[in-house]
């Protein structure tokens, strides 16, 4: 029987979503079943064999299946992951606790700090010490390890995070004592900073090793239930897991760093826009996933989604930098913010509109789902301002009450400012938009980007509702709305390429590089990316990308500049600062041409073909209603004129392919709408993703 | 003139503190000193034509947000407006007129919209040298190094060359100090040309009457906030270690309906040694209080601070003459939100914390790299936090100053001293129904094959943070050479394989403890 089925699967908070795409014909299906919390690959398993069961596709059928979750970052949210425990170099045992030793807020003398997920008693130290260049400035004392081994015995840990001082520099030590713990513990899981994160940094790399080894067998434990579910319904096929970079990675090598899962859901979604935005022709995508709770945001430039090497989990305080703990792994770079719908809106202390961070949730929710809400929220706002619709939300299987939107909006709001209803509700909708375009023009500019190039790819529920009227504050000349930007996340895995990066921490003066060490390095990682490729089964078309993290001498924070291998082996020194200093001027505005560079540290990249995805055709039969696609038309808020104009709804699973329309209108789907301002334009391109076209004032 | 809505208002606002956020991260990223990149030890505001500030970046310094404006005043007295053109960037570091001492430099660029002012955007930045042999011995302000009178170092966009050589002349290590300078410039430029954009886009002539709406909105909220708490006069003193002999603050806070006025009669008479805090310094750490205290969550803006007034007595430590010495002066400085705190906790106990283990710790190395270069390193650590109602102290945290600590292992690669130990002394939180946060310990050893020259100024070794409202005392802090106790304010010479030790002070403990259990501590072990 023929391999031709991959499937994708994204574990939610609320809901787990499945794709399959007939390699063969492109033709897509999809899934949505409740997620089952106590353990999710219930559910996996269940819309799996649903899937399969409902389109007649046997197991054996089924090329791989590939597979992204937020256990990770929930297991670290909720303090859910193993007794874990740490050792470091005698006298830094706390480095983990004391952190920055910095206020995450200036004025704030109640605010709290993240507890480590080490405490005290559990941090253990052992005597030796690696020295700033690398070189052993004391020995590994092995005798004090004794004491370790007989507490970490009896304290019962399942896990033990290895970091030592400049162990990044030099693994010796960090893997001596690893063997000598593992050979007299064998149960328990051991992870060290020099595999983890070799990067300087000492508190950022303790911290990030424990996390792994934190999350790791439970991890461990959930990626065996499910592979013996999969192998139980026949699918002995590889699994393969999304990470927070956007690449995939097959199981065996999630394994080791299950800490780079973190955002693997999120990073799902871009890989799916990026998807999106390359079939509506659009070089720079301005990724917009708006849920209930949040908003993140991610720019992609020619195919390629903005990358960062740091991310926080578990903030204290919602949406606060610094108020969580730091992680030093490959993410997508993406911002947060607290703006979804479910985001409450308020007056604070000086009678000013604030929206967020704080969610009304999904349970009581909004005042208009009337499950008995107080809060008033941006759907409330929504609603009243006419683009939602009391009828047809979620496809009419929920109804909501617009008169208990329009007495919260009253009573916190409009009341107390002596203004309109519409007024208010429409103060809301402005000010989650501003906070959001706020927060993606910041990070454009610290990426030293122009937000006006961007497409903007809304997902998430309450991203088409919002998207247009973000995209006039920034600017941006054209949305595009995604069929299916409901299960956004489980389509772009199969979007994603095999790839894994490694970093090694390596400071080095570019004057004085050793090109011949360095070629060593890089071709060591190559080797063994290759190796992980080779697992996943895409040895034949890797592709090897280099960067260097580069600085002038005597700064802290580096760029990342992307190297040709040739320069490095022929060490042309000429070249590579001439393409540090061309990126430095990029993000800055100038270079200091006196100052000596120096390279900080070495990535390299292995990755295989991103899987080909025929849009047309996967979405193709998506309209297949026929007939007419308007629906009726009903008052809907014009920020324009300030006033309710009566305008066109429209059935998104009527419009085929060169339908094209005027604004101001609606277009409604099962799991989202669609706002069109006044002298936008609309129309369906072959693959059913609507282009829209915004006017160049802004409001 | 455009009449704007709260939802307006709400929204500039936000848009204009985002566009001063990025000013701060391009500032950072680009910076050549460990102080600015590691340590944030800078800030970055925007103040309209009339010089009021309403916004800055989320990483400032509580001290400098607050002389920011006072700083652009003397400074436009210096070059009024007509005086400014486009592309000018003023420069100055008279302690007496910025922070309080000369390590900080304050700039001002004017932002000119049709010819005439608009906006200014400010920074203050903390260079770790500004020449002269600043030290604990000085005895008057002339010692501390070179003082920047009120100048254009750019001038319509073109750098003024004399500004610079007097700048490069003067201090040990000028290409870290320019760098720092040439990047802040950038962030100005940043600033105009967004600034810009966002008033054209909104079709805004300028800031004034949105910044008159911030203000108004938020000196309300303030003195909503101050008419809770009962009328009264409200007083407490606290001791300073100081240097020949102790010195004290006196403080009565008095509070008639929505006024809260400050008075510090009473306070020591300035002395000839570092650590007097100049007029500038004190409004602005005991402003910092009250915004903590009664309205924290009000974005920073002048308008907060309307209600308040503050007295200190002419020729004392927290309003001394010239050309009294000023170094250190946060050693007085941040004795002031505690002093505040403690004179208001009877009314406001639930509001209050208990004191911190600061004034800030920290210690400059001075020597030569092995490949004979000249090094120059600050390296800053925290003591532990005061109680609150509610909840112990957390251990090691930067307050009233908000000041991040270096990584070691960065700092290892800088400079050949070799940290042996960073470690929290558990005991050292004052007891009490919460107990206040750990203080540390760190270690250095030097491993250069010659002298390393070392100077330290720590208080709270005398007399330790205190508990408040019957909680205990936290530990004193101390400072060691090779397991001697050494005096806290000293230039020491730590010969090759010496060992300096410095263990900060822990918070101050809150409310008496009930029981054992809370007293004791494994509470902070856990």
């Amino acid at each position: 029987m023929k391999e031709k089925y991959r499937i994708g699967v994204d574990i939610g908070g609320t809901f787990t979503d499945f794709v399959m795409i007939d390699v063969e014909t492109s033709r897509l299906l999809k899934e949505k079943l409740l997620t089952t919390p106590k353990d999710p690959s219930i559910a996996v398993l269940d819309g799996i064999g649903r899937m399969l069961r409902a389109h007649g596709v046997s197991p054996r059928e089924v090329i791989h299946v590939i597979h992204g979750t937020t256990l990770v970052a929930n297991a670290i949210i909720e303090r859910k992951g193993v007794k874990t425990a740490l050792v470091t170099t005698r006298g830094f045992r706390d480095v983990l606790e004391i952190g920055l030793e910095w206020r995450y807020d200036t004025y704030d003398l109640a605010m709290v700090l993240p507890q480590p997920l080490v405490p005290r008693a559990l941090r253990f130290e052992a005597t030796e010490r690696i020295g700033p260049d690398g070189k052993v400035i004391k020995p590994l004392d092995e005798n004090s390890l004794d004491a370790v081994v007989t507490e970490l015995r009896r304290s019962q840990v399942s896990a033990v995070g290895i970091s030592l001082l400049n162990g990044f520099l030099n693994p010796a030590h960090e893997a001596r004592i690893q063997k000598l713990l593992a050979a007299r513990l064998p149960n328990i899981v051991i992870c060290t900073s020099s595999d983890v994160v070799p990067e300087i940094g000492e508190y950022e790399r303790c911290s990030t090793t424990v996390a792994n080894a934190y999350v790791l067998p439970l991890f461990d434990n959930y990626l065996r239930g499910l592979r013996g579910g999969l192998d139980r319904v026949g699918i002995r096929k590889d699994l393969y897991l999304m990470l927070s970079d956007g690449g995939t990675v097959h199981e065996s090598t999630a394994i080791r760093h299950p800490i780079r899962l973190v955002q693997s859901g999120p990073a799902g979604g871009v890989q799916a826009a990026t998807i999106y935005g390359q079939d509506a022709g659009a070089d720079y995508v301005f990724c917009f996933d708006m849920g209930g709770t949040t908003a993140k945001a991610c720019l992609i430039d020619e195919g390629e989604p903005a990358r960062a090497t740091e991310f926080e989990v578990a903030r204290v305080a919602r949406m606060k930098k610094g108020s969580g703990i730091p992680l030093r792994i490959p993410v997508i770079d993406m911002i947060e913010i607290g703006a979804g719908g479910g985001s409450i809106a308020r007056l604070d202390r000086l009678g000013l509109i604030q929206v967020g961070p704080d969610s009304a949730g999904a349970d009581p929710g909004p005042a208009c789902y009337g499950l008995g809400g107080e809060f008033l929220t941006v759907t409330d706002a929504d609603l009243v301002l006419g683009y939602l619709d009391a009828r047809s939300f979620l496809g009419g299987d929920m109804q909501l009450d617009a008169g208990a939107a329009r007495s919260a909006i009253e009573r916190h709001i409009g009341g107390p400012l002596g203004i309109s209803i519409q007024e208010a509700a429409w103060g809301i909708h402005d000010t989650v938009n501003e906070n959001m375009a706020r927060a993606a023009s910041i990070h454009a500019l610290e990426k030293a980007k122009r937000i006006s190039d961007y497409a903007m790819v809304p997902i998430g529920g309450a991203g088409p509702v919002h998207a247009c009227h973000i995209a006039m504050k920034l600017g941006l000349s054209r949305v595009v709305v995604p069929v299916g930007a409901g299960v956004a996340s489980a389509f772009g895995f199969l979007a994603a390429p095999t790839a894994f990066s490694f970093v090694r921490g390596r400071v080095e003066p570019l004057d004085t590089l050793s090109s011949r060490a360095v070629t060593r390095l890089l071709a060591e990682l190559e080797s063994e990316g290759r190796g992980l490729l080779a697992v996943a089964g895409t040895a034949a078309r890797v592709a090897i990308s280099i960067q260097a993290a580069m600085r002038y001498a005597g700064q802290g924070y580096e760029v990342d500049v992307g190297l040709d291998r040739a320069w490095i082996e022929a060490s042309d020194k000429v070249r590579i600062r001439a393409a540090f200093e061309a990126e430095y001027q990029r993000l800055f505005g100038r270079t200091e041409p006196a100052m000596q560079v120096e390279i900080v540290s070495w990535r390299l990249t292995a990755s295989g073909p991103r899987p080909k995805l025929d849009l047309k055709l996967a979405n193709a039969g998506f309209s297949s209603k026929g007939g007419a696609s308007l629906k009726g038309t009903r008052a809907v808020y014009d920020a324009v004129s300030g006033s309710f104009v009566a305008t066109a709804v429209h059935d998104r699973y009527a419009i085929a392919p060169g339908a094209a329309f005027d604004g101001p209108l609606i277009i409604e789907e099962r799991e989202s709408t669609v706002v069109v301002p006044r002298s936008a334009t609309v129309r369906c391109n072959d693959s059913y993703n609507l282009i829209i076209d915004m006017p160049l004032t802004a409001t | 003139m455009v009449v704007l809505s709260a939802h307006k208002i709400g929204i500039f606002w936000q848009r204009l503190s985002g566009l001063i956020d990025e000013a701060g991260q391009t500032f950072v990223r680009t910076s050549f000193s460990s102080v600015v990149r590691d340590n944030w030890d800078m800030a970055v505001g925007l103040m309209d034509s009339q010089g009021r500030q309403f916004v800055q970046s989320a990483k400032s310094v509580p001290s400098f947000i607050g002389t920011m404006p006072r700083t652009l005043a003397v400074m436009l007295r210096r070059y009024p407006r007509q005086m400014l053109e486009p592309g000018d960037v003023l420069i100055s570091n008279d302690p007496y007129h910025g922070t309080g001492h000369l390590n900080d430099i304050t700039m001002a660029c004017p932002i000119f919209r049709d010819r005439r002012v608009i906006a200014f955007v400010t920074s203050v930045a903390h260079t770790v040298d500004i020449g002269g042999a600043p030290s604990v011995e000085a005895r008057d302000a002339y010692e501390e190094g070179l003082t920047i009178p009120v100048s254009k170092i750019v001038r319509a966009g073109i750098e003024n060359e004399d500004v610079i050589a007097f700048l490069t002349e003067n201090l040990r290590a000028p290409d870290e100090t320019l760098g720092d300078i040439r990047a802040q410039f950038s962030a100005y430029r940043q600033v105009e040309q967004r600034l810009k954009r966002v008033l054209s886009d909104d079709g805004i002539d300028d800031l004034d009457a949105l910044v008159d709406e911030i203000l108004r909105r938020s000196e309300a909220s303030m003195r909503s906030a101050i008419e809770a708490v009962p009328d009264g006069s409200y007083r407490d003193e606290i001791m300073l270690d100081g240097f020949d002999a102790p010195l004290k603050i006196c403080c009565e806070v008095r509070v008639n309906g929505s006024n809260i006025v400050v008075d510090y009669s009473g306070s020591s008479a300035q002395v000839a040694r570092p650590i007097n805090s100049v007029m500038n310094y004190t409004i602005s750490y005991s402003n910092y209080a009250f915004k903590c205290l009664f309205d924290p969550a009000t974005p920073n803006n002048d308008g907060s601070f309307r209600p308040i007034t503050i007295h200190a007595p002419e020729g004392s430590i927290v309003n001394p003459r010239r050309p009294a010495p000023v170094w250190a002066r946060h050693l007085c400085g941040h004795y002031l939100p505690p002093v505040i705190f403690s004179a208001l906790a009877p009314v406001i106990p639930s509001r209050v914390i208990a004191d911190c283990g600061s004034p800030l710790w920290n210690v400059y190395f001075q020597g030569r790299q092995r490949d004979g270069r000249p090094f120059i390193k600050m390296f800053f650590m925290n003591g532990g936090h005061g109680a609150r109602d509610g909840a112990d102290g957390a251990p090691c945290l930067s307050f009233p100053s908000n000041v991040a600590t270096v990584s070691i292992e960065r700092f290892e690669s800088t400079v050949p001293l070799l940290v042996t130990e960073k470690q929290l002394m558990p005991e050292s939180g004052g007891a009490g129904r919460f107990r206040g946060g750990a203080g540390q310990r760190l270690s250095f050893t030097n491993v250069a094959p010659e002298p390393v020259t070392m100077t330290i100024r720590h208080e709270r070794v005398k007399f330790p943070p205190r508990g408040l409202l019957g909680g205990g005392h936290g530990a004193p802090g101390r400072d060691l050479i090779n397991g001697k106790v050494i005096g806290p304010k000293g230039r020491y010479l730590l010969r090759p394989g010496d060992v300096v030790t410095f263990e900060t002070p822990g918070g101050g403990g809150l409310g008496m403890a009930t029981g054992d259990a809370a007293g004791s501590p494994e509470a902070v072990k856990r």
